[in-house]
C-alpha cells in the first residue's frame, strides 16, 4: 500500500500543537490542584522542574523524551506527595519536603534517571536489531550456499524459459522411444 | 576386349597389389571355401571385379573361382541370394557370396564365389563357332539362362562376349557371366546398350529389364557371327549414339557386314530400337524352334527436310539434337535465339505439337533461372523424352538415378550435379514429357519427390546421406567410422560399431550424418523423432537422440549385448547427465551408468538417462530451489539496503522503548509506594 506523503507546513514549529494541549492539560491539573491543596501544587511545580525542563528541550512530535523524564520524575514525587495527602496536607509540610536534600535528590534524581534512560535505549535497541539482520543474512546466506551445492550456478541466474513446462525440456522422440526397447 | 577389360579391372579397383599378395594367406569365406587373394584370376576378372582361385575344402577337386565386389559401389545382393546355388543351365554357378575382410583391399567386401568355367570367355572364340551351330551352342543356352532368371525376377544387364564364359574345352555349354558385382549395366561398353540407356554414363543406366538384356543378346549374337565388333571405325561412344539413333541400331551395327540369312530376322527382332516392339524371350524362344515371323520393318526416327546446325554436327533429326545439345549445352543459346528451334521443329520437322513444348520449355527454363544448363536439359529432354536426364556432367535414366548419385559421390567427393538435379525438378520433366504410361514411372517420381525433401532437409539423418542410402538400397555405409567394415545391412551396423569400438579413439561419436541417414534408410521403421532429437541443437537432447537410437536398432536387430559400443557410447553421455539439475541425482547417475555399461545394453542405458518421472520432478524441484534462491538474495538485498532506515528505525524504537519503560517503572514505584502506605 502506497502511503499518501505527509505534507509539513512551512513555518509550523514541530509539535506546536501538542505543546499547547500540554500545556492546558497542565494548567488545567493545577486549577484543579489549586482549588484541592495549594501545598500539593507546590510541591508538584517544584519536583517536576526537570519535567518543565524537558518539555522545553524535547522539540520531537512524539515527546518522547518529556514521557520519559516526566514519568521517572512524577515517580521521584509521588512518595512526597502521597506522605502530604496522608499528613496534615499542609503548606509547612510541603516546604519542608521542598527544602529537604534528600527529598529533592530522590525527586530530581528520577528525572535523571528518566534522561539517561532516553539516552541510553536506543544504542542499546540499534544494537540488536542489527544483530538480529545480521543473523537473518548469515541464515539466508547459508540457505543460499546450500541451493548452490545441490543445483549449480544455475540456481542462481535461471536462463529464460527455465521454468517452462517441463514438457519443453524433455526430448520428443526419446520420450516415446525408451520404452520400446525395454518392453 | 578381354584386354581392355582386365586394364579396366586393375583401373577401377582400387586393389593395391604389391609382392605382399605373394606371402597373403588364404581367405576363409564360410566354414567350407578358400579365396586365395595370392592367385589372381585375370581370365575372369570383369573390368570392376578382381577374380582369383577359390577352393572348397570339403572337394579340393571342384574348381572354383570368386570375384571381389568393388566396395565403392552398390552390389546387387539381393540377385546373389536369389542365384546362389541355383545351378541354372545357361548361368554361371554361384555357389556361395559373403562379406570378409579382402587384404588387398585391407577392408571388407563381399566375395562372390563362382564354379570356374574353363572354356574361355565367348570373346576369346569369336569366329570359331559354325553359323549353323549358332543357335545351338550360343543362342539357346542364353536364352534358356535368361529364361530362368527372368522368372525369379532378374535381369542380367551385362550380356556381352567378354561376359560369356564355355565352362569347357568342348565349347558346347555356354553360360552367362556375373551380374551381381556392380550395378546393372555399370561394366557395359555403348555398343551393347540400347540407344536410351547408352546415352546415359555407366553410372546412371539404371536397373532396365529384360528387353535392355535382349538388346545386349542380339549385339553379342552379332559379334558372334561376325566374328568381332561389327562396328569398329565408330571408336567413341558418342559416335556409336549418333550412328545408332540416324539409322536405327539394325542397320548401324550390320551395314555391310555378311550376316547369315536366317539370322536376319532374329537380329532385326533384338535389334529393333522400340522396346515395345524389341523381342521378348517368348519370341526369341519361338524362334529358336523353327516358327518364322515376319520379319519387322524398319521404323526410323521422322527426318526433317533441311539440318540443323549444332555442337558441330548437322541434325536431320531430334534424337541426335538432344544428344547434342546435353553434350553441349554452353552452345544452347543459339538454338532459343530467334525462335531458331521452334522454328526448325515446326517448318522442317513440320511438328508444331513438339515445336510448342520446345518453346514452354524453353520459357519454363528462362523463368525458372535462365541457366543455359538448365535450358539445355529441359531442351534435350523435350526433344527425346526417351533419352536419360542429363544435366552439366551428370547423366542418369530416372531408375539409375542412384548408382549416379553415389558414383559421384564416391568417385567426385561430391554430390552437387545430382543434388541440383533434384531441387532443379529435372525428373519431374522427365516425367512429364512422357507420352507412355508406365507404373513403374508413378512410383519413381513419388521417390524422386521424397528425395527432394531430404535434400531440402539438411539437418543429421537427412540430406545427401539420406538421398544416397534411400536410392541405394544395396551400398555399403559409407561412414568413416565403419566404412572398411563395409555394412550392407542395418543388422550388420552393431557388431560392426562393436569392432570399430575395440581400435578407435572414443572421443570420436560413434555416430555420424552417414550412419544416421544409413539407418533411416535400412531400417523399416519411421525413425524420424529419433533423428530430429538426433539433430537437435540441445546438446543433451542430441545425446540422449543418439542413445535412443543406436538403442533401437540394437533391440530391433537382436544385436545381443555389445560391452564395446555400450562403452563407446557411455563415453558421450555427459551432456545428458548434466542436463540434470540436481548434483545428487547426477552423482546417483555417474554411478549407477558404469554398472549399465558393463551390461553392455544401450536400452538400459538410456532408459537410466531419459526416466521422464525423474526429469519432470528435477525440473520442478530446479524451480522451486531458484525460486528460494531469489527470494532469498532479495531479502538479504532488502536488508543490506535499509541500514540508514534501520539506524533510524532503531533510534525511534529505543526512544519509545525508554519511554514506555519509564512509564512502566513508574507505574510501579506509585503502585508499590501506594500499597505500601495502605499498609
Amino acid at each position: 500500500m502506497v502511503k499518501a506523503p505527509r505534507v509539513i507546513k512551512k513555518g509550523q514549529p514541530k509539535g506546536g500543537g501538542g505543546t499547547m494541549v500540554l500545556g492546558f492539560l497542565a494548567l488545567f491539573a493545577a486549577m484543579i490542584l489549586l482549588l484541592v491543596s495549594m501545598a500539593s501544587l507546590v510541591l508538584v511545580v517544584f519536583g517536576l522542574l526537570p519535567t518543565i525542563v524537558a518539555v522545553l528541550v524535547d522539540r520531537s512530535a512524539q515527546r518522547f523524551a518529556f514521557l520519559s523524564v516526566f514519568a521517572m520524575n512524577f515517580a521521584g514525587i509521588f512518595p512526597h506527595l502521597l506522605d502530604l495527602w496522608m499528613g496534615s496536607n499542609s503548606m509547612s509540610v510541603a516546604i519542608d519536603t521542598l527544602t529537604d536534600v534528600f527529598s529533592l535528590f530522590t525527586m530530581y534524581s528520577s528525572a535523571a534517571l528518566g534522561w539517561v534512560l532516553f539516552a541510553v535505549t536506543p544504542p542499546i535497541v540499534t544494537t540488536v536489531m542489527t544483530f538480529i539482520a545480521q543473523r537473518r543474512i548469515s541464515l539466508l546466506r547459508g540457505a543460499q550456499k546450500k541451493l548452490l551445492a545441490e543445483w549449480g550456478d544455475d540456481v542462481s541466474r535461471p536462463e529464460p524459459g527455465a521454468a517452462e513446462s517441463s514438457e519443453e525440456i524433455e526430448p520428443s522422440a526419446p520420450a516415446g522411444e525408451p520404452s520400446a526397447p525395454g518392453q | 576386349m578381354a584386354d581392355q577389360d582386365n586394364t579396366e579391372a586393375q583401373k577401377a579397383a582400387p586393389q593395391p597389389e604389391t609382392a605382399k599378395a605373394a606371402i597373403m594367406p588364404p581367405v576363409k569365406v564360410t566354414e567350407r571355401y578358400h579365396v586365395m587373394p595370392s592367385s589372381p584370376l585375370p581370365e575372369l576378372s570383369t573390368p570392376s571385379a578382381k577374380a582369383y582361385v577359390a577352393e572348397d575344402k570339403r572337394n579340393t577337386e571342384r574348381k572354383l573361382f570368386a570375384l571381389v565386389c568393388p566396395p565403392f559401389l552398390g552390389p546387387r545382393t539381393g540377385i546373389m541370394e536369389v542365384l546362389k546355388g541355383a545351378n541354372i543351365r545357361g548361368v554361371m554357378s554361384l555357389v556361395e557370396y559373403t562379406t570378409v575382410f579382402w587384404p588387398p583391399m585391407k577392408q571388407r567386401t563381399i566375395l562372390v564365389i563362382y564354379e570356374r568355367p574353363t572354356g574361355g570367355r565367348l570373346l576369346d572364340h569369336l569366329g570359331q563357332i559354325n553359323q549353323h551351330e549358332m543357335v545351338r551352342r550360343v543362342i539357346e543356352p542364353l536364352c534358356h539362362g535368361l529364361q530362368e532368371i527372368a522368372t525369379r525376377g532378374v535381369s542380367h544387364r551385362q550380356i556381352r562376349p567378354s561376359n560369356l564364359y564355355f565352362l569347357d574345352g568342348s565349347l558346347d555349354r555356354l553360360v552367362l557371366g556375373d551380374c551381381t558385382t556392380v550395378p546393372p549395366g555399370y561394366d557395359q561398353p555403348v555398343l551393347f546398350e540400347t540407344i536410351e540407356r547408352g546415352a546415359a554414363p555407366a553410372a546412371g543406366r539404371g536397373s532396365g529389364d529384360i528387353t535392355d538384356d535382349m538388346y545386349a543378346l542380339g549385339v553379342t549374337i552379332l559379334f558372334t557371327l561376325i566374328g568381332g565388333n561389327p562396328v569398329p571405325n565408330l571408336r567413341t561412344d558418342d559416335e556409336i549414339l549418333y550412328a545408332k539413333m540416324q539409322e536405327g541400331s539394325y542397320t548401324s551395327l550390320i551395314g555391310n557386314e555378311p550376316v547369315p540369312q536366317n539370322m536376319l530376322e532374329a537380329l532385326r527382332g533384338l535389334l529393333s530400337d522400340d522396346d515395345h516392339e524389341r523381342w521378348s524371350l517368348e519370341q526369341l524362344d519361338l524362334w529358336i524352334n523353327g516358327r518364322r515371323m515376319t520379319p519387322l520393318q524398319k521404323k526410323s526416327a521422322p527426318k526433317a527436310k533441311r539440318t540443323i546446325e549444332y555442337g558441330g554436327r548437322e541434325h536431320y533429326n531430334c534424337r541426335t539434337l538432344s544428344l547434342a545439345v546435353s553434350r553441349a549445352p554452353s552452345q544452347v543459346e543459339k538454338l532459343v535465339k530467334d525462335e531458331t528451334l521452334e522454328t526448325w521443329l515446326k517448318r522442317d520437322l513440320e511438328d508444331s505439337d513438339l515445336a510448342t513444348r520446345a518453346s514452354n520449355a524453353i520459357h519454363m527454363a528462362q523463368s525458372q533461372s535462365g541457366d543455359k544448363d538448365v535450358m539445355a536439359t529441359r531442351i534435350s529432354i523435350v526433344l527425346d523424352p526417351k533419352l536419360p536426364i542429363r544435366y552439366k556432367d551428370c547423366g542418369c535414366m530416372p531408375d539409375g538415378f542412384g548408382t549416379a548419385l553415389a558414383h559421384s559421390i564416391m568417385q567426385k567427393g561430391n554430390a552437387n550435379t545430382p543434388v541440383e538435379i533434384i531441387t532443379r525438378s529435372l525428373p519431374r520433366t522427365w516425367f512429364d514429357s512422357q507420352d507412355t504410361y508406365n507404373p513403374v514411372y508413378v512410383a519413381l517420381e513419388k521417390n524422386f519427390d521424397q528425395l527432394l525433401k531430404f535434400v531440402q532437409e539438411r539437418k543429421i539423418g537427412y540430406g545427401v546421406e539420406r538421398c544416397l542410402y534411400e536410392t541405394n538400397p544395396t551400398l555399403a555405409c559409407q561412414s568413416p567410422l565403419v566404412v572398411e567394415e563395409y555394412i550392407l545391412t542395418i543388422k550388420e551396423l552393431m557388431p560392426a560399431l562393436e569392432r570399430v569400438s575395440a581400435k578407435i579413439d572414443k572421443q570420436k561419436k560413434p555416430i555420424d550424418r552417414h550412419i544416421v541417414a544409413f539407418i533411416a534408410a535400412r531400417l523399416n521403421q519411421n525413425v524420424d523423432p529419433h533423428i530430429k532429437a538426433v539433430g537437435d541443437d540441445r546438446e543433451e537432447i542430441a545425446t540422449l537422440g543418439m542413445l535412443s537410437l543406436l538403442a533401437l536398432v540394437q533391440w530391433r536387430t537382436k544385436a545381443g549385448n555389445l560391452l564395446g559400443l555400450t562403452s563407446w557410447v557411455g563415453a558421450h553421455i555427459g551432456p545428458a547427465i548434466k542436463a540434470f539439475h540436481s548434483k545428487s541425482i547426477r552423482e546417483e547417475m555417474e554411478k549407477e551408468a558404469p554398472i549399465l555399461i558393463r551390461k553392455g545394453n544401450l536400452a538400459d542405458l538410456f532408459n537410466l538417462l531419459d526416466n521422464a518421472e525423474q526429469r519432470i520432478q528435477d525440473q520442478s524441484d530446479f524451480d522451486e530451489a531458484c525460486e528460494e534462491f531469489e527470494l532469498a538474495e532479495n531479502e538479504i538485498k532488502e536488508i543490506d539496503g535499509g541500514n540508514s532506515s534501520l539506524q533510524k528505525n532503531s533510534t525511534r524504537i529505543g526512544q519509545q522503548a525508554a519511554a514506555m519503560t519509564s512509564i512502566v517503572i513508574a507505574l510501579l514505584i506509585i503502585t508499590i509506594t501506594f500499597l505500601g502506605k495502605l499498609w
